[in-house]
Parts: C-alpha cells; structure tokens; sequence
C-alpha cells in the first residue's frame, strides 16, 4: 500500500521529459531551427546533440502562452555525419533519445536552401558558407550575371549554414549567384545549357528572391 | 456421509457441457451453536421469501454449519429448528454473488416453544472472497438521482469513469472506462448473458430500468467465471414477479435549464448552454448555440404469480419521446427520437428442485433528422432506426441446497439502419469543401446487423466434509457472434474517363454510386450530358466489388473455480479460465485462433474470526475478445473501392486518393496468411520470388510467437473492515499491466504484419479508501477516495476525437509506430535526399525492428506512453440516500474528479491529421470539475400496499460549468473549450406502486 502511496504521490505533478526533436535532420553545418517537445519546461532547459549545445531561442514568437512549459526552439550545433542522440535537461533531470537527428553531409559548398530579404539584408540558408571567402551575386532576373558587381559584405549569421548581406536597395525581383573564388566562378553555372530535358537536373535554376520597395 | 465422489462432479461437468455464466443468485452459510457455544448438528434449516417459490430447507452438519446456495438477491427469512430448541427466525439479506454469514444461538425450551425472532443484525461483509464487487441494489436505483439505466448507474462506483465521455469529447455515452481500461473494455451481461455488441464492444442491449432487480459489478479480481472483459463486469439482474402482485406505473418529465427559450440571445446563456457548431455562412466555429433537451418517459411493470408457487410473470413497458433542440439545425427538420423497451419473463417451477425461465427484451430507437452538427440540409439528413431482441431460456436444477445446475440458451440479435430520410438510391450527395455542408441527399444507405447466439451450462456444487469446505463451480459455455455491414452508396452508377498524371494515359472508371465535392470555386449542382459536371471540384466513386461485410467469431468457454476454505478464516479462491476464440472474414478466412488460458488466485482471510475484518490479496490474468471488428481490418476494410477523383483544371479528372482492398491489405500474423501474402507481393506486386521470401522471412519474426490476444495481469491488496453494523471501511491497492495489444507494423514498405508490438501497453494502479453502508430500510451511503493513474501508448478506445482519431479502438490497429524505425533504413531516405518523406510520418512512434544480428531493437513511441485520456489523480464520490419517517427521502450523487489528461495533439503531415503527442501524452490537465446531482421524494402510502411517490431529481444542481473538452489540435483553435459539464437539469417524476 505504502508504495502505491508514495508513488502515485510523488507523480501528482508532472514532471520534465523531453519528447520531440523536429525535424529529424539538417546539415553538418549545423544551426538547423529545431522544435522541441515534452513538459515540465522551465528558463533552466539546454539541450545538447550528441553532447553539443543546442542554441536555445528564448524569444521565439512561435511559443505561444499555452505552449509556456511545453515547447522550445533552438538551432543544432554543428555535428558528424550520421545519427545523433538528443539529450535535454532541466531543473537537474534529463532526457535522452537516441537516434533522434541525423546529420546530413551539405551536398555542395555552397549550398542555397533557402534565401529572404527582410529589412534591407538577404539572408541565405543551407550550408557550406565560408562568409571569409564567399561572395553573393544579386542580379535582376533576366540580367547577366558576369557582368554585375558583387557584393562582398557576406556575413555569417550562424555558422556556415546562414549568412547574409545587405540587398541592393532596388526592389525588384533578384536572382542569387555565389562564388568562392572571387567571381571566377559562379554558382550555379548561368552557362549551364540544357540540351535535353534528362539533363534539366543539372542545370538547377538560380534562387530568387523579391526586395521589397522602402527598404 | 456423502461421498466424496462429488469432487469430481465438476470435472464431469467441465468435460460434458457448459455453464460459465455469471451469478444471478447469492448464497447463504451459517454456523447453528447452542448457548454453550456446542455446535447443534442435524437443526433443520429452512429459506423462504418474496424471490423464492416455497421453500429451500437443509440441515445442520456435524460441526452445525450449514450452506444454502442458489438464492436471488433480497431479504429471505431463515427459520431453524432442532428438538428441545426453541425455533429461530431471522432475516438474511442475500446479495449477488456474496455469501451472507449467519451465526445462530439456539436456546433449550425442553419442547419446541413459540418462534424466536432475531433482531441481530448480521456481519456485511463477505470474508470468503477477494474478488471487488459492489452490488446496486433496488433501493439504490429507486432513491438516488442518477439517469433512468443501468449505463449511468455504474458510473457511482470507485474506479469508474464515466462522467465525461473522453473518445469524443462532451458528457457521457454509456461506455465508461474503468481501471483503465477504456470505453472498450467491459462487458455488459443482462441475467448472466452477455449482451456486448460483437462488432464494437459497446453496451448492446438497454434494459427497463424499472425491470432491474439489481446491477452487479466486478471491477478486480472476478472469479473464474467471468471473463472477456480487463475492465468492469456489469452483470444486470431482472425481476421476475413472486407469489404477490406488485407493479408500478411512472411517468417522468425530463429538461435541462436551457430549454425552451429559443428566444433568449446566444449571447446571454451561460456557457454551460453552449457549444461549438458551424456558422454556414461565415465557415467559422462559434461557441454561439445551445443544445438542450427535454423528454417524457412513461414506463409501467407489473409482475406476480400465475398459478401461486408455479407460475410467475413480470412485464415491463416503457416509452420515452425526446425532444432535442439543436440550433444548428435546420428547423424545418428537426431532431426527433423516439426509444421504446420491452421486457417480459416467465418463471415456472414444474417441481420443488426444477425452475424454467423464459424472457425476452426488445428495444428500438427511431431518429428522424439524425444528423445534429448543422452541416446537413434537409434533403441530406439521415433517418436511423435501432431495434434489438434478446430471448433468453434458461433452466436451473437443484437437485439439493448445496447444488446448482443451470443450462442457458440465448439469442441477441439486433440491427442499426441508418438510411437516407428521402429514401432515394439514385439522388447523389454533395459535400461543399469549403463549409463541410452536405446537400443533395444523404450519402449511403448502411444496414447493419450483430447477433449473439449462445448455449452456457454451469454447476456448482458445496463440499463441506473434504479438507475443509468447497464450493465448486464449474461451466462451459459457446457462443456464435456475428456482425454483417451491407453499404449501399447513393448516387448514379456509371463511369468516369480519367487521365493518368504520371502516364498521361486516358482510362475509365465504372462506379456504382458517387459523391460530389464542390465549393464557391467549383459549383457542382447538376449533371452535364449525365456525366459529372466538368467544372467540379472533384468527387469520390464507390465501386462495389465484394459481398457485403461478414465476419463471425465462434467462442468457446470453460472454467473451474472452487472457493475453498481449508480452516474458518482463511478462504482460497482457485480458478482457472479458458477461452478461445476463432475469427473469421468474409469468405470464412481464419485469421485468428487464440486459446486464452487466464488463472486466478485469491486469498480471503477472517482476521478477526467474526466475520467483520477481511483481508484479500487477488492475482489474476484477464482476456478480453478481440471482438469481430479485428477481423476487419485488414479484410477488405470494406467491399468498395473508393477513389478521389480532382478535376485538373482543364476537364481532366486523375485520381488523388485510391483506397482499393486488394492493394493495401494488412497480414495476420498467421501462417495462412503469410503464405498467401508471399504469393500476392509475387503477383500483384511484381516482387521477385526471393525477394517476397525475405520479406515473408521478416514478417515471421515479427509474428514468431504468432498473434496473441492482449490481456491484463492485475494484483489486488485490500483490507474491509465492519466498524459498525452495516457500516464498513476498506482500503484497496490495485495494480495491473495491459500488454499483447495489436498494431499493424510496417516491415518493408509494401507489407504490413498485425503482431503484438511490446511498445503498445497499458499501465493502472490506484489506491482507494471505501465507505459502504448497507442499507436497511433507513439508508444506504458508499464513499470512495481513489489516487490513481492510467498510463499507457493506447487508451483502449478510439483517441479523443477532436480530430485526431488513430483510425482503431486502440486495441486495434491504427496509425501508432508507423514512422519506420530501422537505422539503415532510416539512414537511405536521408542520404537519398528522401529525410522530408521521413518528417512526413514524425510523431507516430517508430515500431521496434530486428537488426543485422537478428536481435529485437525497441522503438520509439514518440510520445504515445503517457496519462491516457481518462486519467484523473484524484477521484472522489460519494452517493447516499436517506428516508424519513413522513415518508421523504433525500438522495445525493456527489463527484468530484480532479481533472482528467489531455494534451496538444501535433500534425502528421503525411497522414493529414493530428496523430502526434509531440509533447507527450497526458502532459495537461483539465481543471478539476464537480458533480452534484440531488433527489427529493415524497410516498404516501395508501390501501395496506398501494403508495403514490412525487420526485425531482436535480442533476448539476449549482449548474457549474467547468470545462471538460478542450481542442487538442495544434492549430489557431488549440486550447478553445469544446465541451462543458452539462447544464443544470432536471427530471419531475410521479410513479404509482402497488
């Protein structure tokens, strides 16, 4: 009796556990936005992939009042490739998931994922980004890249797997060049020909990305 | 002396026939001493009483004890008289399934004297069992406020919860969840035949309540002869007339605070007069409407002898109109139910040892305009009609006091139609995708019918001269259940040109009925040139192409039990269960035999050797039937192909959404049907021969110990004690472990086995402190404190349903570790690119899988295990009524519940629905909610035996309104209240007894 007691006392209020870890994989580079899940959450919650430090975002406007407890979001750190286990710990307990993120090996050096200008900066998303020795092209869709100036105030915003730099202050629709060489090479190739449709896959299209007026 | 050869009666009985039915009767012991405390051997014992045609007389042993089994439930007199002893009178109230303990002092006269009469009142607890039971008696039902079944009775006792209806949200539906257990887990017996319905494990019977005698219930620890059940046993006992006329004729008025007052503003109601429906014009949910409802029941018994000690009769009517009003709904249709009972019994006794029982209950419900959510019109709304018939023959012999022979033969069958109210076959339906409005007509014509057919025999059989006292009992019994499923789509039949997005290929479609989709985009209201109007959004076809749903579950049973008391105190309860059951799909294919051996051991010991302090420790396995539901799955799921067809913006209609029986079927794990899996991945699925064999290979490891039925392991310590008379305290610790339940695993993609995933269990424990004062004329209480929690990966019943059912009961299978598991597997989508396709599935659990050495890896249940939906810490009820001398009597039903679990339920992107616990399971709680519901009666008596009562029962008397329902799903409307308590209402009642 006493140990029913005691047991069902002792859990009269739940306590922490970590859940979820969304979504289950990202680059090397790491700084992948990650959603964790559980309860019992509090300002004392860190969370580590494979004993890195997940970067907690405390501010994230995701994390409504009711999610209070509940929810935290974070960037991954950087990782090998392959599985990692997620550990989180609060108020002295922790969780652990094996398994749970798997870290991809960044398919190209640079590669775009995604790219958004938002008050007057372009950020780009993926991974391979060396901010020290890339450049980023912004051209007027349909113009030529060779020919434009590029800029070279890339910054890196998390790792190698975000930088940014300021747009051109024209609004318009853009499209995104990179290179590491100093221009010598541009990514993607804009010479790239497709002679037939089997080979569109290796002509991919540059990323596009709209500047808004007033920026 | 007897011979000792009865022992083997029961095995002879085991061998050749079949009882296993529940008890309808109780028993009687007792120990006749003289005033020098010498035992009195060979007094005559003698029982007569309303329930009892004549008389049951035995005769004290050598020790004076004497035993009497067999006995209805209600006060019978006990004479006893013995040469130079003046003869004893005394009053035994005998209880179902209990032994009442009668200790006698007989005093010498020299001659036999006038008849004493004892007033002691006798010990309330049964010190020869450890089983949990609580019998609900006549005075019970009849003085306490709660709802007019036997369905809302049992949601009084400890361990069951019932006030909220947590698979759909709201209040209650008549399926509680106890110990644990969910809406699925307890069998309803009317008169010891089970009347669950074999499809859905539901109730499936309703019975006049004032036809019932007394509800008896097991939540832990039943003996032997119950079974398929791992939550509450609930065993209804009719009336069955006597040798006086008695009857009853009642009327009743039924309505809750917000009824009638269709003009007050939405605005000014409490919310307890609210909830959630569609506004058609805007497309929002509001919280702006009420449902309330008023009803007029009238019910009549009348029961008595026909032929005085031969022939007994008992009838009972009753009818109830009930008026709901749903402001969603179109006035012009209103909802409008009608519900009808029936029940009748006859009793012949042909000799003093033989009774002949022949009754019969039938039950129909009628709905016009069934569908109450608003969102369909007139001429879309259903017509559902309900009607079950259940006759029941039964015979018992007692060729003496301490045997008891009883054969049982019965037929349950009952039928649901939910039907177009136009009745129209050829008229299509349209669903609008924006609103979810359905017009046009309703969309299927959906019979359905279940039957139960069984045959039970069952012995019982006092030993008290072998190593100590026995009651054996032991019983076999079969049963045939049977659900069929017939699905007529309503729409034209005809056939659809589509193109092949992937192929740019043109085919065509036949289709025996269809169902438009269409919204402000797309207006769908006619026909072009026959053929489907071109500018549709879409629509769905049936195309019928097997024989209508089918499946049948033969069940066989039997059990031994024998309560055995080696010395005075100390009782053993031995049992041993077996059931089996065979299911089948249509076609007859077996897709499982599972045999179901379930021992019990209990120990019931006489502290104090009075009869009044019992200690009980139980340890018991408990199956219950897979049910004829878990053939299907995997069967054809239905006869019908279903498919989506969108129109791609130009004419062209391509199928979205294909739901063909031949192309996802799942695997039993059963040797027939692995092996005609391997043959259909080789012909339908183009496999090559070997690569179907590794596939077939791992299914049978998954399947290595076959497919099990689940089952509960549950250990049960308590302490009664009888402080005062009638009055007793205990405390009880309940712990049991539900596992072997189901799931469909997927194993390469393409092949999906059904096993008994270890990832998929349940956990209860609890400890409760009870009250229980008997009654006696005067009053009756039963006070319960229960600390308990209900963990597991499955609540036993479809999850809370505010959009994010897992498609099974939870003891079926569902969407539960359908996310892929396998590292190497796992490790190619994410290196193919293909780690979206694995996001696509995150949150339903990952299944265990075995890898390269051939070892067991246990998954991930993301989440699954955790407070299941009916959970609540902290349970407190207390029910009791009271009678005062001027012929009033106060009843009270009191709860309170401290808040059952919820949680956040997460997206699947894959599957379109909020499948996932991404916080984890139970991680909420709701606010704690009280129920106070209140009688008050007045009975004026008149004529000797003829009283007249005035009653109003007040339900949620202070009319809270504290929510019960919130909105699970991770979007704009998670957290939103869904449901509140009930309002307050009320019932006025005038009955008429004679």
């Amino acid at each position: 009796m006493l140990w029913l007691l005691a047991g069902l006392a002792c859990e009269d209020r739940l306590g922490f556990d970590a859940v979820s870890l969304y979504p289950t994989h990202g680059w090397v580079d790491g700084c992948t936005t990650v959603k964790m899940g559980g309860h019992g959450f509090t300002d004392d919650f860190s969370a580590t992939l494979d004993g890195a430090a997940i970067e907690i975002d405390e501010d994230n406007p995701e994390v409504l009042p009711l999610d209070v407890g509940f929810e935290k979001w974070g960037r991954t750190p950087p990782g090998e490739h392959g599985f990692a286990d997620y550990e989180a710990t609060d108020g002295g307990e922790s969780a652990k998931v094996t398994n749970a993120f798997y870290y991809e090996v960044c398919p190209g050096a640079p590669f775009v994922e995604t790219v958004e200008a938002v008050d007057g900066t372009v950020t780009i998303s993926g991974c391979g980004f060396d901010a020290a020795s890339i450049d980023a092209y912004l051209v007027l869709k349909g113009g030529d890249p060779t020919k434009e100036k590029p800029f070279t105030d890339v910054g890196a915003v998390c790792g190698t797997a975000i930088v940014s730099f300021g747009t051109p202050g024209t609004p318009g629709v853009y499209e995104l060049y990179l290179s590491i060489d100093g221009g010598d090479t541009l990514i993607p190739d804009p010479g790239c020909k497709e002679d037939t449709a089997d080979t569109a896959l290796d002509c991919p299209p540059p990323p596009v990305v709209t500047i808004k007026g007033g920026a | 002396m007897r011979s000792n050869s009865w022992l083997l009666l029961p095995i002879a009985a085991f061998a050749i026939v079949a009882p296993a039915q529940a008890a309808e009767t109780g028993n009687i012991r007792g120990k006749v001493v003289d005033d020098q405390g010498g035992p009195v051997p060979g007094a005559t014992v003698t029982v007569s009483g309303p329930n009892i045609a004549g008389e049951v007389t035995t005769t004290t042993g050598a020790d004076g004890t004497f035993q009497i089994i067999g006995l209805r439930p209600g006060v019978h007199e006990v004479h006893i008289s013995m040469t130079n002893f003046a003869p004893m009178q005394i009053g035994v109230p005998v209880r179902l399934d209990e032994t009442a303990y009668v200790p006698i002092t007989m005093r010498v006269t020299g001659t036999a004297g006038e008849e004493m009469i004892v007033e002691e009142t006798l010990p309330v607890i049964d010190t020869t069992r450890s089983a949990l039971s609580t019998e609900l008696t006549a005075e019970q039902l009849q003085n306490l406020p709660v709802g007019r079944s036997y369905q809302d009775a049992v949601n009084m006792l400890p361990g069951v919860h019932g006030r909220v209806n947590t698979e759909e949200g709201g209040p209650s539906t008549g399926n509680p969840s106890v110990r644990g257990e969910g809406e699925y887990g307890n069998n309803y017996l009317v008169d010891g035949i089970s009347t669950r319905d074999p499809a859905t494990k539901t109730f499936g019977t309703n019975v006049n309540f004032d036809a019932i005698q007394s509800i008896q219930t097991y939540t832990d620890g039943a003996p032997a002869e119950f079974g398929q059940a791992t939550g509450m046993l609930v065993n209804v006992v009719t009336k069955s007339g006597g040798d006086e006329h008695h009857g009853s004729l009642s009327v009743f008025w039924n309505t809750d605070a917000c009824f009638d007052d269709p003009d007050q503003p939405a605005a000014d109601l409490p919310d307890s007069c609210k909830y959630r429906v569609l506004n058609l014009e805007t497309g929002d949910e509001e919280q702006s409407a009420k449902q309330s409802y008023s009803n007029y029941e009238a019910s009549g018994t009348a029961g008595g002898p026909i032929v005085k000690e031969k022939l007994w009769y008992f009838i009972a009517l009753e009818a109830i109109k009930e008026n709901i009003f749903f402001e969603a709904m179109d006035p012009s249709a209103p909802y409008d139910r009608m519900d009808g009972q029936g029940f009748v019994k006859l009793t012949w006794f042909p000799s003093a040892d033989f009774t002949l029982q022949l009754q019969a209950t039938g039950a129909g419900t009628w709905i016009d305009n069934y569908e109450t959510s608003g969102l369909y019109t007139p001429e879309a709304q259903a017509k559902y009609k309900a009607t079950d018939l259940s006759p029941i023959l039964s015979g018992t012999f007692h060729p003496d006091p301490k045997t008891q022979i009883e054969l049982k033969l019965s037929y349950l069958t009952s039928a649901i139609d939910v039907v177009p109210m136009s009745g129209d076959r050829e008229a299509a339906s349209f669903v609008d995708q924006d609103s979810g409005l359905h017009t046009g007509n309703y969309d299927a014509f959906d019979y359905n019918d279940r039957s139960r057919m069984g045959v039970s025999l069952q012995a019982t059989r006092v030993i008290d001269d072998f190593a100590g006292d026995h009651r054996w009992k032991a019983g076999i019994e079969a049963w045939v259940l049977r659900d069929a499923r017939e699905l007529e789509y309503t729409g034209p039949s005809g056939e659809i040109a589509y193109v092949d997005p992937s192929t740019g290929e043109d085919g065509l479609d036949e289709y025996d009925g269809i169902q438009y989709f269409h919204d402000s985009k797309f207006p769908c209201d006619e026909e072009v040139d026959g053929a489907p109007n071109a500018n549709c959004e879409g629509f769905q076809t049936y195309e019928n192409v097997g024989e209508a749903l089918d499946h049948q579950g033969n069940i066989m049973t039997a059990f031994l039990q024998n309560d055995w008391q080696p010395v005075k105190p100390l009782t053993l309860n031995l049992g041993v269960r077996v059931d089996r059951e065979v299911l089948y799909q249509n076609a007859g294919n077996k897709v499982m035999d599972s045999i179901m051996p379930a021992p019990r051991l209990g120990l019931a010991w006489d502290i104090t050797n009075d009869s009044k302090t019992v200690f009980t420790a139980n340890v018991g396995r408990y199956f219950d039937l897979s049910g004829n539901t878990f053939a299907e799955w995997g069967d054809t799921r239905s006869a019908f192909i279903y498919k989506t067809y969108e129109n791609d913006g130009k004419g062209n209609y391509f199928a979205t959404n294909i739901q063909d029986p031949e192309l996802n079927p799942l695997v039993y794990c059963t040797d027939t049907n692995l092996e005609s899996w391997e043959d259909y991945l080789v012909e339908n699925y183009g496999y090559d021969p070997a690569d179907a064999a590794d596939s077939i290979d791992l299914a049978r490891k998954y399947c290595a110990e076959g497919l099990k039925p689940y089952h509960m392991d549950k250990i049960v310590l308590s302490l009664q004690r009888e402080i005062v008379p009638l009055l007793a305290i205990g405390v009880r610790g309940i712990l049991s472990k539900t596992s072997d339940i189901p799931e469909d695993v997927d194993i390469d993609y393409d092949t999906w086995v059904i096993s008994n995933p270890p990832e998929k269990y349940r956990d209860y424990r609890a400890l409760e402190f009870t009250l229980e004062r008997k009654y006696d004329k005067r009053w009756s209480a039963l006070v319960s404190y229960t600390l308990s929690e209900s963990k597991g990966a499955m609540p036993g019943q479809f999850e809370l349903s505010s959009g994010g059912q897992t498609g099974s009961n939870g003891d079926e299978v569902g969407v539960f570790l359908d996310d892929i598991a396998d590292l190497a597997q796992r490790e190619a989508f994410y290196e193919g690119g293909l780690g979206w396709l694995l996001d696509l599935l995150y949150g339903l659990g990952r299944s265990g899988y075995y890898d390269d050495n051939g070892n067991y890896v246990e998954g991930d249940d993301a989440g699954y295990y955790g407070y299941l939906p009916y959970h609540s810490f902290h349970s407190i009820k207390a029910n009791g009524f009271y009678s005062f001398d001027f012929g009033t009597t106060v009843g009270l039903v009191y709860e309170f519940d401290s808040g059952h679990a919820w949680q956040k339920r997460g997206l699947v992107d894959g599957y379109g629905d909020y499948f996932a616990f991404p916080e984890g399971r139970g991680s909420r709680f709701m606010p704690a909610a009280h129920y106070i519901d209140i009688r008050v009666a007045h009975k004026i008596e008149f004529a000797s035996t003829q009283a007249i009562e005035l009653s109003l029962d007040m339900f949620n008397l202070p009319d809270l309104d504290t929510p019960i329902t919130y909105f699970e799903n991770d979007n704009e409307n998670f957290g939103e209240v869904l449901y509140r308590q009930a309002p307050r209402a009320f019932r006025l009642g005038l009955r008429y007894t004679y």
